[in-house]
């Protein structure tokens, strides 16, 4: 029996393009007032959008995602967290207001962040902290919070000394030192590389002590600089800056805060930047959070249309020349999907070639699981070997896979010769020359918040007191209140200002 | 100075293997049950050593006797197992090789008994002496039957065989206290049970032998007394001394 | 001083276990000679031990009769010989292509029978003479190594045993040592969750070090074990 045909105006209304989907319900907060709310997730347009209903302030909207495509697909890609092993707070009031982490958190830190200072010597209009100039971490304080960190990871990989500007520190050297553990395969900072431009034997001292620097450096050209950061000649010092981290080939990591409106239009200038200097090992781009002293307030700002994940992979894709793909982008399995994105790229004699171009997915996802960094452990191991039969026997159907198999083969030979021993260290390091990186990390704003993202995150901001604050959560509702700030705000040495 | 405990020490191997290690500076207490007047020659040249008369078919002798020993000593550094019986000697020296329908159950018995079981019991009791002295070298010796296809009686080669495979399983479980076990399985020796061979086997031996000759007991002997002395590493293996068999 | 008054010629000896025999063997009062190809300095360091050096490839058979002529020359013969001289590379079959596989079978097994033919006919002509092959537990037990490293250590069983029947008549004995992993070996640069593995199954749970091994060697290759011969000897702790 036939059925009959249903008019389309039953089953669909003229509006309902723009009504958007319903996909999900979330919990945010109000932009205005800050209270948790109910939310949902809409598709519309092809993109995803936050709508949030508060009992004072009414309804309000943001984007959470420039591609539904991508959005759907990298909630795929959830995997289990790899769960702390100490919680330092009970859970009593619920999420986030119980933080430092508590049981219900979901992921361990991958990511330790150590704030030293809250001063700062420049006053970005897109900070997204609250640098209030009054506070100096103590030597103890620092230390207790190193001992504590390996007590609850065990291990890890990168410990990250920050601000404020960090390098203003008086002892910023010596934490440096004190961070060096053999638990700790890295020590980074985060600087907006004014001391690194002008003062060469501090350039030098962070390549003697094994530093890795992560250069915030949005834009290649100053108008767009001067608009994220504030007045000064911010292009030359970010050239001198590269300058000198290059002459003591200094590990580094371009950080780039893209802005829509802004600088969206320089993602590939920055990504040339990556693959043609070889001091730069990778390079983070963080869509603006318009959060903190200097992010609530920056405009230009429309919730509505901001930059999110999938935006940068599409200017990756759009301003390469279609050298990279989307598809070479992909959700970090291990927070929630749409925190981080990430590409692994090889590089060969010819250029880098993305890992996801030649690694089976499964594989790639097991390489850089829980801890986004690669590890030349069991699971490297095994991908790796399935992963050079696969190229083998593939007979030319993967692309250059020739090409791949002799690279693998080169850095076998150079990160387990026969005749030498290597430390772990100098086979991180070569493997650092071999493989570039790309990741992008969206940090949550009062109009992006959403609580099932923090649960997953493994961002976290490290407490004397041994809590371990995710970052989102910390940055909009624990910094303003944290005892440490408090008091007065101090006097701020500001570079570039036009008194 | 290592203190060892050979069992067997008046047998034509376990005598040179007494000597050799009484040379480096040892001492030696070692068993002997029938070899009396062995065990009498033997006594003199051994420096503070021990010999007591020990019937390795009793279990119950076997742990009294190395008690005793490691009471005397103190602690045991290494173990020597030279006692073994052939199944010739069942017969009354008759130079037969025993078949499977000759074999009895009497006759399994006492080979299994005297060479796997009282070795088994042996190194139990060693042990403890053997612990306290931090650790320490057991030696077994075997023979060729049992590893290489020979002609063999089966019971023979089934006792030797069990020894093999007490030396892989203990070396596996007493790694970690710091004991090594290892077997010497030598070919055929110009003394001790290889005299009773026949004819018929013996010319198929040297017919087969690299070396084109059987053994001399010290060349044995000298093996073992670097196993028991200054072994270190060499665990769980069976070392063939065979002139290339 | 178990080797008195022998004169060992001992390959590839500027480090490793190579250079630890070339130490021991001395202090066992032999004379010791040995060869190496390209590290001056660890030759210079295994010089100390009053080992005299030879620069010359396992491969090159005219460099290798030459330094055999002289060692006979100077030193009326050579008794002992140890083909210590090998090499691995950490390759997956599906990276290893056939030059690296001509490599490491030419050094380790082709090297090792081109130097013994060298050195054998003194040896024959005396009726006397020791040669110990450096395997490896590789070539004994199925283990996750580089597929040519195991199979030339495996040849180097076999050319062992074959060759001891075959110079047993003139009274030559040739023996095998098979070391598992040591502390400054091949495998060292074993990633940590395999060596974790490997001691985990070892019963004395730990690497071998380069100086007992060394001391084993000068015992098998002494006149005490005269009656050994054609054996493959492993020594690895239990694994």
């Amino acid at each position: 029996m036939q059925l009959p045909i249903v008019d389309p105006k039953f089953i669909e209304t003229s509006d309902a393009k723009t009504r958007g989907v319903f996909h999900s319900f979330s919990k945010g907060i109000c932009p205005t007032c800050r209270i948790l709310v109910d939310g949902v997730r809409l598709i519309r347009d092809g993109k995803v959008y936050l709508r949030k209903q508060c009992p004072r302030d009414g309804q309000t909207e943001a984007l959470i995602s420039g591609d539904a495509d991508w959005f759907l697909k990298s909630l795929t890609y959830i995997t289990n967290g790899s769960r702390p092993h100490v919680f330092s707070t009970k859970t009593s009031e619920g999420c986030p207001a119980d933080c430092g982490l508590c049981p219900d958190h979901e992921q361990h830190s991958c990511l330790p962040i150590i704030e030293i200072t809250n001063h700062c010597n420049l006053e970005c209009p897109i900070c997204i902290v609250q640098n209030k100039n009054n506070y100096m971490m103590s030597r103890e304080a620092f230390v207790g919070i190193i001992d504590g960190l390996v007590a609850k990871e065990g291990g890890l990989d990168t410990v990250n000394l920050s601000g404020g500007e960090p390098t203003i520190h008086p002892e910023f050297l010596e934490f440096c030192e004190l961070a060096k553990r053999p638990e700790i395969a890295r020590v980074s900072v985060s600087t907006n590389g004014l001391k690194i431009a002008t003062d060469i034997d501090f350039c030098k001292a962070l390549a003697d002590q094994h530093v890795y620097v992560n250069l915030q450096l949005d834009a290649m050209r100053n108008p767009a600089l001067r608009v994220l950061r504030g007045g000064g000649d911010h292009q030359a010092v970010k050239e001198r800056a590269l300058e000198n981290l290059e002459k003591f080939k200094v590990p580094t990591t371009i950080i780039s805060t893209v802005a829509k409106g802004v600088n969206d239009d320089q993602i590939g200038d920055c990504i040339k930047l990556l693959f043609e200097r070889d001091f730069i090992l990778s390079l983070l781009f963080q869509p603006a959070a318009y959060t903190g002293y200097g992010g609530a307030h920056f405009g230009p700002h429309d919730p509505l249309n901001v930059i999110t994940i999938p935006d940068v992979v599409r200017g990756a894709e759009e301003q390469t020349n279609g050298q990279l793909k989307k598809s070479d982008f992909l959700p970090l399995p291990c927070s929630h999907p749409g925190c981080f994105g990430l590409t692994y790229l090889l590089k060969t004699d010819e250029g880098y070639i993305p890992f996801p171009r030649f690694i089976e997915l499964e594989h790639y996802l097991k390489i850089i699981s829980n801890r986004g960094t690669i590890r030349p452990d069991e699971n490297f191991e095994n991908s790796i070997k399935a992963t050079i039969d696969q190229l083998w026997t593939s007979a030319g159907q993967i692309p250059d896979s020739a090409r791949i198999l002799g690279t693998l083969k080169k850095a076998l030979r150079l990160m387990y010769p026969a005749d030498r021993v290597l430390e772990l260290e100098q086979r991180l390091r070569i493997g650092e020359g071999l493989v570039k990186t790309i990741f992008i990390h969206a940090f949550m704003d009062e109009h992006t918040f959403e609580v099932d993202r923090i649960k997953k995150c493994c961002t976290h901001y490290a407490m004397p007191d041994g809590r371990l604050m995710p970052g989102c959560a910390y940055n909009m509702f624990y910094r303003h209140k944290d005892p440490r700030f408090a008091g007065d705000m101090g006097q701020a040495v500001i570079w570039g200002r036009k008194e | 100075m290592k203190r060892c405990l050979v069992f067997g020490g008046s047998g034509a191997l376990g005598r040179v293997v007494c000597r050799a290690l009484a040379d480096e500076g040892s001492r030696v207490a070692f068993t002997y049950h029938t070899g009396e007047a062995g065990a009498r020659e033997l006594a003199p040249h051994l420096k503070d050593g021990l010999a007591l008369p020990l019937d390795v078919s009793s279990v119950r002798d076997i742990e009294r006797t190395v008690d005793e020993v490691a009471c005397a000593f103190g602690a045991i550094d290494a173990f020597v197992q030279c006692a073994g019986v052939a199944v010739t000697m069942e017969c009354g020296g008759t130079k037969s090789h025993h078949r499977i329908p000759e074999v009895d159950e009497g006759g399994w018995d006492r080979i299994m008994d005297v060479n796997a079981k009282s070795t088994f019991f042996a190194v139990r009791r060693v042990l403890e002496p053997m612990k306290r002295a931090g650790g320490g070298n057991i030696v077994f010796i075997g023979s060729v039957d049992g590893v290489k296809p020979a002609p063999s009686p089966v019971h023979y080669a089934a006792s030797k065989g069990a020894l093999a495979g007490m030396t892989q399983a203990m070396a596996k479980e007493l790694g970690e206290d710091r004991i090594r076990v290892n077997m010497v399985a030598p070919g055929l020796m110009d003394g001790g049970l290889s005299r009773a061979l026949p004819d018929n086997l013996r010319a198929e031996y040297l017919k087969h032998c690299g070396l084109k000759r059987v053994a001399r007991v010290p060349e044995i002997a000298a093996v073992v007394a670097w196993l028991a002395l200054h072994n270190t590493y060499v665990t769980g293996r069976t070392l063939l001394v065979d002139g290339a068999l | 001083m178990i080797l008195k008054d022998k004169r060992v010629l001992v390959t590839g000896a500027s480090r490793g276990l190579g250079a630890a025999m070339a130490r021991v063997f001395t202090s066992e009062g032999a004379r010791v000679a040995f060869t190496y190809t390209r590290d001056e300095e660890g030759a210079r360091e295994t010089e100390k031990t009053g080992a005299r050096a030879f620069m010359c490839s396992v491969l090159d058979v005219p460099a290798t009769d030459a330094m055999v002529r002289e060692l006979e020359s100077s030193w009326g013969a050579i008794d002992i010989l140890v083909n210590n001289a090998g090499l691995s590379q950490n390759l997956p079959v599906a990276l290893m292509e056939e030059e690296d596989w001509d490599r490491v079978m030419d050094v380790n097994v082709k090297g090792t029978f081109l130097t013994t033919r060298a050195v054998l006919p003194g040896m024959v002509r005396r009726k006397a003479g020791t040669i110990l092959n450096i395997g490896s537990l590789a070539g004994v037990r199925m283990l996750e190594a580089p597929v040519h490293y195991c199979a030339s250590k495996a040849a180097i069983k076999g050319l062992t045993e074959a060759l001891a029947k075959e110079v047993a008549r003139h009274g030559i004995r040739v023996v095998c040592l098979a070391p598992g992993l040591l502390e400054d070996g091949v495998g060292r640069n074993l990633p940590e969750h395999r060596l974790k593995d490997y001691l985990k199954h070892c019963a004395l749970g730990r690497v071998g070090t380069l100086e007992e091994v060394a001391a084993f060697a000068a015992f098998l290759v002494s006149d005490a074990n005269s009656y050994m011969t054609g054996e493959t000897v492993v020594m690895d702790g239990g694994v």
